[in-house]
């Protein structure tokens, strides 16, 4: 019954007129075709070139934290009040973005929606290489990183970080898993091919074995079936412990009960949004438009407004419910948000980041590329600012006034080497990603071509 | 007279034997053990001195009064505190003005960083037509210490004589428990600090002394625990010339600033002592005297803040 | 120590500069008085006298205490520089302080007086001129008793013509022995001895916790008398409350150490990590089960 709606609706986005500019319709297409359009390629120029920019900005990161490493945590700008900075909004990011793995691959899937199908592989990427980078920006975060192990060594089960510590970790190996388990099909597609490539050793060690059986079929479908159901709880706790590092405090715009769901809301958000940016530039970039259509940005983009809709609804509570009672702590932090020198960021993060990409996704044409593209950047940048917003004006504002420091420790303005650690770990994020999408198909190709089957078959 | 000459073969008896009986009077603790009690350990280190009679007596250094240095404790033992000790401290607003010799003193005792400063003079104003008043603001020393409930290794902790102390030796820097406590008192070594020499670096860090404080740590104010096993005060309780803290053990029932010394209870039911913030749930060791009947004008201290 | 050292260097490089310049000007900035030393005398329970010396200068126009000074300490006047009554040579700490006890050594010395002067002196140093501080005390000791009703008594006495003599007009403090400091056991600051060196003072403080057997400690001192120097006398009296301290610290508590969390979040920490690994390793389990079946397959085909 879904497999038949979802065709449905693949006719009639065939049917549409934006649709038919001379472009193969997918189901005249043959398997020989699917397989050599989705095969990962190499760089093109463009490809180099982009690889060459992310490689700098991550090389001026790492002498950034060569830096801080000699030097300390005193080439950053963080001081004692505002003693967490964009390290910190930055981890938050990551794991922000490193929920929509877990929406895109298992909660569509549990809903039974089949056309986000080519999406999953984009997506649980984007959650490997986010979680891994979160991990790596907390210990860059820490004044003492040769003294990490310490967390297993007298780990307390009380501190919120060791939960943080744990759930990432669980959550890293289930989506390392997720993307492991599907790619296996592919592994014999890939080394059914001619011409050898140099990852020919990579592809038989991970996936020499898959023959492509009824049981083995049946086996992973299993464990992917698991996967979905266990990584929904497991993505739940990693932005629920990751806000609960903030509001297991008592300070003024952290201590809110609302938010646990204030953060997975916008996870979900920058996650989608992502994605999103994701499947044009390879969309564009790997020419898969007969793969990721118009009808997959035009659903990508009623969930993403859903999304926006949702994070705004724990906006209006986790702002207005505090300013309607402007409690003596929290009226400095909210003035500083509403009016003060936070102002611009707030009302651009809110504006750009949820209610201007609201507006455009109402409409039809705002749901094609490139507006989606476009609004996809947008929700992302305003979504990192908004983490910076979570971090920074609220340590600004502690209940003691700020007094007995030298006149630098009551402001924050990230130093070049925070920036350039926080860029370059943005860098590293899509340099994984891209890597990856050299190394293999970063559209399913056997669930392609089993949907591709499964829709001649009711032709 | 007869009494002392009768009790100088006891007396002897009682260092050799380590026991508690003292002639002339009927107390059963050593001299030099009094005082220092179960605080102190003997080093087992005897030096031979000198009675006011001029009889040759034999002294464990540890129980010397002054005490002239504490043979070292270990971890275990900074971790566990002092047992039947509840420290507690009394700071009495209507006698600051702002002086800061309390920072001083306490900067320079622990060694810490110039830019920091573990003890703070707030000029606090509540509300548009309340009084300016300075209030000193050391750590808490909470009994549900929230910084402690967040620490991730143990690095911070809080022992049975109430005192939250750092072990810079494993802190790793993450900064949580600054983000967890509400009264700003934590404060970060950013970089190395500039008043550690390099022959304190050397030194073993001790969590009762916080020294030497160390690069990429948190440190704060410990209640000098280490003064207190000497049965002295902590630094900045003794630099104060006037007499704004009061520290003691609320287990004596007693607090004092060196000059004076008062019972605890009555001084707080007879000041109104309060905690700070204490709707918070924190449960602060330290209390405070409410600003009234003051020593000094408000504007007294301005000509020392510079914010 | 460390500013002085800093204003000495800035102090020879001005005197250079200002000779260079042909002026003979000597600089004033961080200008020191000099050295004072004082010497305080204590007596412990009438059995250990011991010696505090504290120096300190007038830096910019204040006293500050002077670290680092070397003071060596001498009983009597005439051993002065011949070594023989030497008690110590002590050096003060950083709050200009320094202590020493009587060695065993000065015996006969000691013996031979009832009462003696103690000498500190410090030779010529870079920063302060040699100084002699002199301090001559009586010997004389406080005895401590109580009577009923809950009165204390102290009495002062001084060592004359070998035998102790009551002292009278001696301002006697009398306290409960606390942390810190003493607290007075009356309303009274302090008394004076009648002319049989006596001091009496009711015992106020009702209820004042005391060890396991409710015993405290009552203290009378002699603080800074011109004669006498520091006297002090402690008498443990069950006077107090008996007091345990709590032994239920080391309870499981969210503050509570690295083994002491609490049981529902050891519980449900575990519970939660136990059921999703023992998942992920069900999920690893069955990739092998993959890889076994396409060995087979292989095998076979």
């Amino acid at each position: 019954m879904e497999n038949s709606i979802s065709i449905n609706n693949d006719k009639k986005a065939a049917n549409a007129p934006t649709f038919a500019n001379g472009r193969r319709k997918p189901d005249a297409l043959t398997d020989e075709q699917i397989i050599s359009d989705l095969l990962p390629r190499k760089f093109g120029k463009l490809g180099m070139i982009w690889m060459g920019i992310l490689v700098v900005i991550c090389m001026v990161g790492v002498f950034a934290y060569f830096r801080q490493l000699k030097y300390g945590l005193v080439v950053t700008n963080m001081r004692d009040y505002a003693s967490w900075g964009i390290y910190i909004s930055n981890f938050v990011f990551f794991v922000a973005i490193s929920l929509v793995g877990s929406l895109i691959t298992a909660v569509l899937r549990l809903t039974g929606v089949h056309w986000s199908t080519p999406l999953t592989r984009i997506a649980e990427i984007i959650a490997v290489s986010a979680i891994t980078f979160a991990a790596i920006i907390i210990i860059v975060d820490m004044g003492r990183p040769e003294r990490f192990y310490n967390l297993f060594l007298f780990g307390r089960l009380q501190s919120p970080i060791i939960w943080d510590v744990t759930v990432i970790t669980t959550y890293f190996f289930i989506s390392l898993l997720l993307l492991y388990i599907p790619l296996l099909p592919d592994m014999k597609i890939l080394l059914a091919t001619k011409e050898k490539t140099k990852f020919y050793k990579l592809y038989r060690f991970m996936g020499s074995f898959w023959k492509g059986t009824h049981l083995q079929f049946r086996i992973s479908k299993k464990a992917i079936n698991i996967l979905c159901i266990a990584i929904v709880p497991v993505a739940f706790s990693i932005h629920t412990v990751t806000s609960w590092l903030f509001a297991t405090t008592y300070r003024p715009g952290w201590d809110s009960t609302n938010f646990g769901p204030y953060f997975i809301s916008g996870a979900f958000l920058v996650g989608s949004g992502a994605v999103t940016v994701a499947m044009y530039v390879f969309r564009k970039y790997y020419n898969l438009k007969n793969y990721i259509t118009y009808e997959h940005f035009d659903k990508m983009g009623k969930v993403t407004v859903m999304l926006a809709l949702l994070y705004m609804y724990f906006n209006v509570n986790e702002f207005l419910v505090p300013a309607f009672k402007m409690k003596k702590p929290e009226e400095g932090f909210l003035d500083s948000l509403f009016i003060g020198s936070f102002a611009p960021l707030f009302w651009s993060a809110i504006l750009g980041g949820m209610i201007i990409p609201i507006i455009v996704l109402l409409f039809k044409k705002g749901r094609h590329p490139f507006p989606m593209f476009i609004v996809g950047i947008m929700i992302v940048v305003g979504a990192w600012f908004k983490r910076y917003l979570i971090v920074t004006p609220t340590l600004l504002h502690p209940f003691l006034p700020m007094h007995n420091v030298p006149e630098s420790y009551k402001h924050y303005f990230p130093s070049w080497e925070e920036w350039a650690i926080a860029m370059g770990s943005l860098a590293g994020a899509l340099l994984v990603i891209t890597i990856f999408a050299r190394i293999f198909p970063i559209i399913p190709i056997q669930e392609t071509l089993i949907e591709q089957h499964e829709k001649e078959h009711h032709k | 007279m007869d009494i002392n000459n009768a009790s100088r073969k006891e007396f002897l008896a009682t260092l050799v034997t380590g026991g508690l009986v003292l002639a002339g009077c009927s107390s059963k603790k050593s001299p030099f053990e009094a005082g220092a009690d179960e605080m102190v350990k003997a080093s087992g280190e005897k030096v031979k001195l000198l009675s006011v009679d001029g009889e040759v007596i034999e002294v464990d250094k540890a129980f010397l009064k002054p005490v002239p240095q504490l043979p070292a404790i270990t971890n275990s033992e900074e971790r566990r505190g002092i047992p039947g000790k509840k420290f507690v401290m009394v700071i009495d607003l209507s006698r600051c003005k702002n002086l800061r010799k309390c920072q001083a003193a306490c900067n320079h005792m622990h060694h810490v960083h110039s830019d920091l400063n573990w003890l703070k003079v707030y000029p606090m104003n509540e509300g548009e037509h309340t009084a300016p008043y300075w209030q000193p603001t050391t750590c808490m020393h909470c009994d549900e210490p929230p910084c402690v409930k967040v620490c991730p290794v143990d690095a911070t902790f809080k022992r049975q004589d109430g005192i939250v102390l750092i072990d810079s030796d494993r802190c790793i820097g993450c900064r949580f428990c600054m983000a967890a406590c509400p009264y700003s008192i934590r404060v970060f070594n950013w970089e190395k600090p500039d008043t550690v020499s390099e022959e304190l670096c050397g030194q073993p860090y001790s969590c009762e002394t916080s020294v030497p404080q160390k690069k990429g740590t948190v440190g704060k104010c410990d209640f000098c625990p280490d003064m207190a096993r000497k049965n002295e005060l902590p630094h900045c309780v003794s630099a104060c010339p006037n007499g704004t803290f009061f520290y003691g053990d609320l287990n004596e029932d007693s607090v004092t600033n060196g000059a004076e010394t008062f019972r605890f209870s009555d001084l707080i039911k007879d000041k109104a002592g309060y905690q700070l913030m204490d709707d918070l749930g924190t449960k602060p060791s330290v209390y405070y005297l409410p600003p009234a009947a003051r020593n000094f004008p408000f504007e007294k201290g301005m000509e020392i803040d510079k914010g | 120590m460390k500013r002085n050292i800093i204003s000495n260097c800035a102090g020879v490089v001005l005197f250079l500069l200002a000779g260079l310049a042909g002026f003979n000007a000597t600089a004033k900035e961080g200008e020191k008085g000099p050295l004072k030393v004082t010497i305080s005398y204590f007596s412990l329970d009438n059995k250990l006298p011991y010696l505090t010396v504290n120096a300190k200068s007038k830096i910019d126009g204040k006293f500050q205490p002077v670290g680092g000074a070397t003071i060596k300490l001498y009983l009597d006047k005439d051993s002065t520089g011949k070594g023989l009554g030497l008690i110590a040579t002590v050096v003060t700490g950083e709050k200009g302080k320094a202590t020493a006890d009587i060695p065993a050594s000065l015996e006969k010395i000691w013996k031979a007086s009832s009462s003696h002067t103690f000498i500190a002196v410090t030779d010529k140093t870079k920063d302060y001129d040699e100084t002699n501080t002199e301090l001559s005390i009586a010997k004389a000791r406080i005895t401590i008793d109580t009577a009923d009703d809950k009165n204390v008594v102290a009495m002062v006495s001084e060592f004359k013509d070998n035998q102790w003599v009551p002292v009278k007009g001696i301002d006697v403090k009398m306290g409960i022995k606390r942390l810190g400091g003493d607290l007075q056991i009356g309303e009274e600051q302090s008394y004076t001895t009648d002319s049989l060196g006596k001091v009496k003072g009711e015992f106020k403080k009702l209820g004042m916790p005391g060890d396991k057997t409710g015993n405290i400690i009552l203290v009378a001192k002699v603080e800074d008398n011109d004669t006498y120097g520091n006297l002090r006398i402690e008498k443990s009296e069950p006077w107090g409350v008996k007091f345990t301290a709590n032994d239920d610290f080391f309870q499981r508590a969210l503050w509570g150490s690295q083994f002491h969390s609490p049981f529902w979040l050891v519980f449900m920490a575990y519970s939660i990590v136990i059921g999703v690994w023992g998942t992920i390793l069900y999920l690893v389990f069955l990739i092998i089960k993959i890889k076994k079946l396409g060995k087979e397959e292989e095998r076979l085909g």
